[in-house]
């Protein structure tokens, strides 16, 4: 297996993004073509890579491309166990949300900016995966980071887009901030930015806890872990496959990627930190999810709460169980985006739950691929999602007893919203014309949804269909036993069964009716809030004081007076020494300067 | 009879042979391509015109390869009357790119105003021939013959628009200050003359720049020969229009059309530039410890007097012609400099970069102004000699490519990094430190310091500041456009350029 | 002592350049120009330079200062009206004067005051050729050695002349 496939694998995408982006702008259709083939055809590939590759075997490759003063720069692929998941779950849940996209944006009139928008995506996100250093992986990091601002603000002629798109890039650009000085950390530390020689220098000298740190702000900013998590909620701006694919699959997952990458970089302090704010993220945006209407935002809420679920994992040093969730998470989560894309599709681009009700017996498709991968979300016993997080909350419950608690918290609110979802989708009474009068999505959304939903949600965890590649890195399917785990697992499904019923007494939603206090509580946005309290109140009148300290300072004294004034009175001086126009001065000034030049000469001065 | 026979034979001999007139090949074609745009605009039908601002572009390129040809061939030519080495191609191909980039900027600018692109074009050209020749004069005679016949030209390219009264006052003004200058030089050389015909064994040529030098070995301190350098010193400052013969820059640089201004401020600039070098390494150099302060001088006079003046004023070509006078003072500090190493260590080491350095400051500074003058060019104006600093206002909006263009070639006059021109000012700071100039040193770093002041008004004008509303952006043609933008963009991959070759050793 | 005949044109010529500058008419101006130009070419012929002196008197007393004359009556110039300021004239010959003597004392090589003006050096005299017939000589080293600046001083005179007629040509009047 040679890696020159890998080079296809990246360009490809790229081709694709280029064509459609300058040739195909007005070509809706044959963009989408393009684009959902090129999909498709780096799946194949991927595969037949994976598929050449013996468990435990790492592809490499390495080029140099330049050398700036001395330094050479290098790009290089490494397609170790990690990558080879990561590659799998990219192009495979990135083909089917492709193929997914084209009935969902079929009467979007900017097709072409899309489609050429997701194949860039595309050509970035493998960038991260398949890169073999920090420097590379930034590069596509960056590039990530903006192809999701131009998908999110897709829509540009909302008002709500565009802010959405900013607030998004600006905080990955606060995460960006850390993570580009923990590789000129890394650069200066160790001298070197590529996973190879980097692991072999932190194994005779261990990382400093502030480089691990640095390297986390990118994790936080690209996996929208607190505090920059609050963009990855209005992220859901963008069209509905956008955050199947970028918000809920790749993209935010790409920060656990890295980390389980460099996790031989991150010190124990960093861990501790990233453990309790992983589960305390997880805990509360899953209880926020219960307070959302929208069906997106309240599935952008799960999404916190599962990457918090993932950075819980990290934090307790199972790299493995993190990526296992990742991975899981992708086929469910991408899963649930698309069932709620087909909702929204059916019910004519509404998102409000209140206004739905009663589509299980309209969309009997994506109700059931809905339900599977809900399930899935909630834990189900021997369902995807069951495999990945059971053993998270189990290895949290051996380690600390706190993080289990809040684990624990975040899978009763994971059934809670789940269950609500259900109830105000798909069962009860339809609530609005739009929902009486739903139809189901026509096959290139259904057939995604089969795969994603009935297929891996439910399967993964066993690892069937998975590439045998990418499974030695995964921690062996575990068997279900009876601990606290599976314990608290139950209960929540219990507790869910229950808040199927609460949530069925009343037109409105339940929670809001008998807990209005608890509700709003909930639907605040408390981070938002505290960002909103910082700039007004902090640093707004601290930029005015500045701003008046320019104006008076640098403005008036420097500005006027030194600046303006002290030189206009020097120029006005000089000119009117030297230049006040009349020729007889200028011969006058010739004479002085020859004889001062002779003065000179002859020593007299 | 045998004796007026032998006389003869005498002088046939030192008739110029066929190599010296190859020598000057280059010179020649740009010269004979200036009659022959003459030629053209007898001979050409109106729709044809175009070809004479063509040929003298192609020309021009061509004069420019062979002057690069020339490569290294050096020695004396027309039995001592030139000479020739290494430096001579470098300035050959400086001036012959001022020359292009002035036909570049000033083809539509003079077709607009209704002035003639032929006669435009045979002055510039017969210009830049003459300031060739005057890079590589080694005798009184063709280097006075070739500045003057510059500076001729320059007149009239002055008063070129003389339809606009600011133009014809231009070229007066700058008539009167020449013909003094002249005047100075030539008294100069004159007292030279004299000093060396006094020591001179019999025979020896006292017009020649090299025997001048060997009369002065023995003689440098009589009062005749000093005050003879000072007056030749004085009309070679009026050339660099350096401190304290700088009175007329402003009045001429504004009132010129701004192509004109542009020769002026490089062409006519490198012409004073070289010809100081020519007569401070030739004829003064046995001078040089008594020279090298009054360069500092004048150096120091001129940084001081070309930025104060520019502080606060609000004409852009006033403003850009004052920090001319800087420009000249940077390059009197980097030949100062190298006349303190020449006199300190003989003719090796150090002194043999200063030459290089202070050619490298004149491409900045030729780059870098024809950046910021064909923008000025390109923008229409009421009067070509009122182009007031609020008239640029909210360019970016109106044009971006032309505020591109001007903010990047006064980023590389003003030193900004990473452009040309900021290391073209690190070089001639390096030549000051070589030569242990700290006063020289002090005044030119104060005197950055001092024009980004007003540069920055300049691009502030034209970027941050918005226009009032209502305006409508001006059609400007592609080429007007691209000109700056490409100089602008040069001067910063030169810049990065040079960072990067330093950066790699 | 110089020769008594060098001492009195050069005190006429300075003479004839007072007159030029501290005139206010133009026309008595350029009467002592002439006067000045004609002094220095009989200092040239003192020299036995025949030569230049003739080519002095022909080109510039003759038709330079011809044109002058010409231009200055075509214009009309008039003087300016008002006192003629006395002391600023006054003051500024006296100044030059000073600094005249003073460059003169400066500069002048030793002993040159008391030397005469002596008959033709022998060395000379031997090579009429090269000194005393000096049209010849002077075409001669015009036409070989110094055939460049002759070419060079062609393309001055072109480039004036085409100067002149670009600036003084009448305006198209198709724009």
């Amino acid at each position: 297996m040679d890696a020159h496939l890998l080079h296809w694998i990246l360009l490809l995408p790229l081709g694709s993004a280029a064509a459609c982006g300058l040739l195909l702008r007005r070509r809706g259709a044959a963009a989408g073509i393009l684009s959902i083939a090129t999909a498709f055809a780096v799946a194949g590939l991927a595969l037949a890579v994976l598929a050449g590759l013996a468990p435990g075997q790492t592809l490499a490759w390495q080029a140099e491309i330049g050398r700036l003063g001395g330094v050479p720069i290098r790009v290089g692929y490494l397609l170790d166990g990690h990558a080879a998941l990561m590659l799998f779950v990219v192009t495979f849940v990135g083909a089917w949300i492709h193929l997914f996209s084209w009935g969902y944006m079929r009467d979007d009139g900017a097709r072409g900016r899309f489609f050429g928008g997701l194949s860039l995506f595309m050509f970035a996100i493998l960038g991260i995966v398949l890169a073999d250093g920090l420097l590379m992986t930034f590069a596509f990091w960056e590039l990530v980071g903006f192809c999701s601002y131009l998908l999110i603000s897709h829509y540009f002629d909302t008002d709500f887009a565009p802010p959405a798109a900013n607030k998004a890039f600006i905080a990955n650009r606060v995460g960006d901030l850390g993570f580009i000085l923990g590789i000129a950390m890394c650069l200066a530390t160790y001298g070197a930015a590529d996973f190879a020689s980097l692991k072999a220098a932190a194994a005779a000298k261990p990382a400093p806890a502030l480089l691990g740190f640095l390297l986390l702000c990118g994790f936080i900013g690209k996996s929208a872990q607190f505090p920059l998590h609050v963009w990855l909620t209005d992220a859901m701006a963008g069209p509905t496959p956008v955050s199947a694919l970028i918000h809920a699959a790749t993209m935010v997952a790409a920060g656990v990627f890295l980390m389980a990458r460099v996790d031989f970089l991150l010190a124990p302090e960093v861990l501790q930190l990233c453990l309790w704010s992983g589960a305390a993220m997880a805990a509360l945006a899953g209880l926020c999810a219960l307070a959302q209407t929208d069906i997106k935002k309240s599935l952008a809420y799960s999404t916190l709460a599962h990457l918090g679920v993932m950075g819980a994992a990290l934090g307790l040093g199972r790299a493995d169980l993190a990526l296992l969730h990742m991975a899981m998470h992708a086929f469910f989560k991408a899963t649930l985006f698309l069932g709620a894309g087909s909702v929204i599709h059916g019910c004519h681009h509404g998102q409000d739950m209140l206004r739905m009700g009663g589509l299980a017996s309209r969309m009997r498709l994506t109700f059931a691929a809905f339900l599977a991968a809900t399930l899935s979300n909630c834990a189900l016993p021997f369902l995807a999602g069951w495999y990945s997080k059971d053993a998270i909350l189990e290895a949290a419950h051996g380690s600390s007893i706190g993080a289990f608690a809040l684990l624990a918290l975040a899978a009763v609110a994971t059934c809670l919203y789940s269950a609500r979802m259900i109830r105000l989708v798909f069962l009860g009474e339809a609530r609005s014309e739009e929902a009486r009068a739903a139809h189901e999505s026509p096959w290139t959304m259904t057939l995604p949804l089969v795969v994603l939903g009935l297929g891996y949600s439910i399967i993964a965890g066993t690892y069937l269909g998975l590439p045998a590649a990418a499974v030695h890195v995964l921690p062996k399917p575990m068997a279900f036993h009876l601990g606290a785990a599976s314990a608290v697992g139950l209960a929540a499904l219990l507790l869910g069964l229950g808040a199927l019923r609460f949530y069925g007494r009343s037109s409105g939603d339940a929670l809001r009716d008998a807990a209005p206090g608890a509700y709003r509580a909930l639907e605040r946005r408390w981070m938002d809030d505290a960002y909103g309290w910082w700039i007004d109140r902090v640093q707004q009148p601290a930029i005015e004081v500045l701003a008046f300290l320019d104006l008076a300072l640098v403005n008036g004294l420097a500005g006027k007076v030194l600046a303006g004034g002290i030189p206009a009175l020097l120029g006005a001086a000089s000119r009117r020494l030297f230049h006040a126009g009349s020729v007889r001065a200028n011969a006058a000034w010739f004479t002085a300067g020859a004889a001062l030049i002779a003065a000179l000469l002859l020593g007299a001065l | 009879m045998t004796h007026a026979l032998a006389a003869l034979d005498a002088f046939k001999s030192a008739a110029p042979q066929a190599g010296d007139w190859a020598s000057i090949l280059p010179e020649i074609l740009v010269a004979g391509l200036g009659v022959f745009a003459l030629l053209q605009a007898l001979t050409l039908p109106a729709s044809g015109r175009w070809l004479i601002p063509a040929v003298a572009r192609v020309g021009l390129l061509l004069a420019g390869f062979l002057a690069y040809q020339a490569g290294e061939s050096e020695g004396a030519r027309f039995g001592g009357l030139l000479q020739q080495d290494a430096s001579t191609h470098l300035w050959r191909q400086l001036f012959l790119l001022c020359a292009l980039l002035t036909s570049l900027v000033g083809g539509r600018f003079f077709r607009q105003r209704g002035a003639d692109e032929a006669e435009f074009h045979h002055i510039l050209l017969l210009v830049t021939a003459s300031l060739m020749m005057l890079a590589q004069s080694s005798h009184v005679v063709t280097f006075f013959v070739a500045l003057e016949t510059a500076t001729v030209g320059l007149y009239v390219l002055c008063g070129f628009l003389r339809r606009s009264a600011a133009s014809l006052e231009a070229g007066v003004r700058y008539l009167v200050a020449g013909g003094l200058s002249s005047a100075l030089l030539l008294m100069g050389f004159v007292l030279l003359h004299g000093v060396a015909g006094m020591h001179l064994p019999k025979g020896a040529d006292p017009l020649q720049f090299a025997s001048i030098a060997a009369a002065l070995l023995g003689h440098g301190g009589e009062p005749l020969a000093l005050v003879g350098a000072a007056l030749v010193l004085a009309g070679l400052g009026f050339k660099l229009g350096a401190f304290p013969f700088h009175g007329w820059v402003p009045d001429v640089y504004q009132g010129a059309p701004t192509p004109t201004t542009a020769l002026l401020a490089t062409a006519s600039k490198s012409a004073g530039v070289v010809g100081l070098v020519l007569v401070v390494s030739g004829p003064l150099a046995p001078l040089a410890a008594k020279l090298s302060p009054v360069l500092a001088v004048l150096a120091g006079g001129s940084l001081l007097a070309g930025n104060l003046a520019a502080l606060g004023s609000s004409d852009t070509k006033r403003a850009l012609a004052l920090s001319g006078v800087s420009h000249a003072g940077f390059l009197l500090a980097g030949i100062a400099g190298l006349v303190t190493l020449r006199s300190q260590e003989g003719v090796f080491g150090a002194a043999d970069i200063a030459l290089p350095i202070v050619l490298a400051y004149l491409l900045a500074y030729v780059l870098g102004t024809f950046a910021t003058m064909g923008a000025l060019a390109a923008l229409p104006a009421e009067s070509d000699e009122r182009r007031p600093l609020v008239a640029l206002r909210g360019l970016i909006r109106r044009s971006p490519s032309l505020a591109a263009g001007l903010t990047l070639g006064i980023g590389s006059l003003a030193g900004i990094p990473p452009s040309i021109g900021f290391f073209a000012k690190v070089l001639i700071l390096w030549v000051l430190v070589s030569a242990e100039a700290w006063t020289l040193l002090a005044l030119a770093v104060v005197s950055v310091a001092v024009s980004i002041h007003y540069y920055f008004s300049i691009i502030r004008e034209a970027t941050v500041r918005t226009a009032p509303d209502g305006e409508v952006p001006p059609r400007i043609p592609l080429l007007d456009r691209a000109l700056p933008l490409g100089l602008g963009i040069l001067t910063v991959l030169l810049g990065l350029g040079s960072l990067i070759k330093a950066a790699l050793g | 002592m110089p020769d008594p005949l060098f001492v009195f044109i050069a005190a006429l010529t300075l003479g004839a350049c007072c007159l030029l500058v501290a005139s206010r008419n133009p026309v008595t101006s350029a009467m002592g120009m002439i006067l000045a130009l004609v002094g220095i070419a009989a200092e040239f012929f003192l020299l036995d330079a025949y030569f230049l002196g003739v080519l002095q008197v022909l080109v510039y007393a003759g038709a330079v200062m011809v044109l002058f004359l010409f231009i200055i009556m075509l214009l009309d110039v008039q003087p300016p009206g008002g006192a003629y300021p006395w002391k600023r004239a006054l003051a500024g010959g006296a100044a030059f004067l000073l600094l005249s003597a003073a460059a003169f004392a400066l500069l002048a090589p030793e002993g040159s005051l008391a030397k005469a003006a002596g008959p033709t050096p022998p060395e000379l005299a031997a090579n009429p050729e090269s000194y005393a017939t000096a049209a010849k000589a002077f075409g001669r080293s015009l036409y070989t050695k110094y055939m460049l600046p002759l070419q060079m001083a062609g393309l001055l005179l072109l480039l004036a002349l085409v100067g002149v007629v670009t600036l003084a040509k009448a305006p198209k009047s198709a724009d």
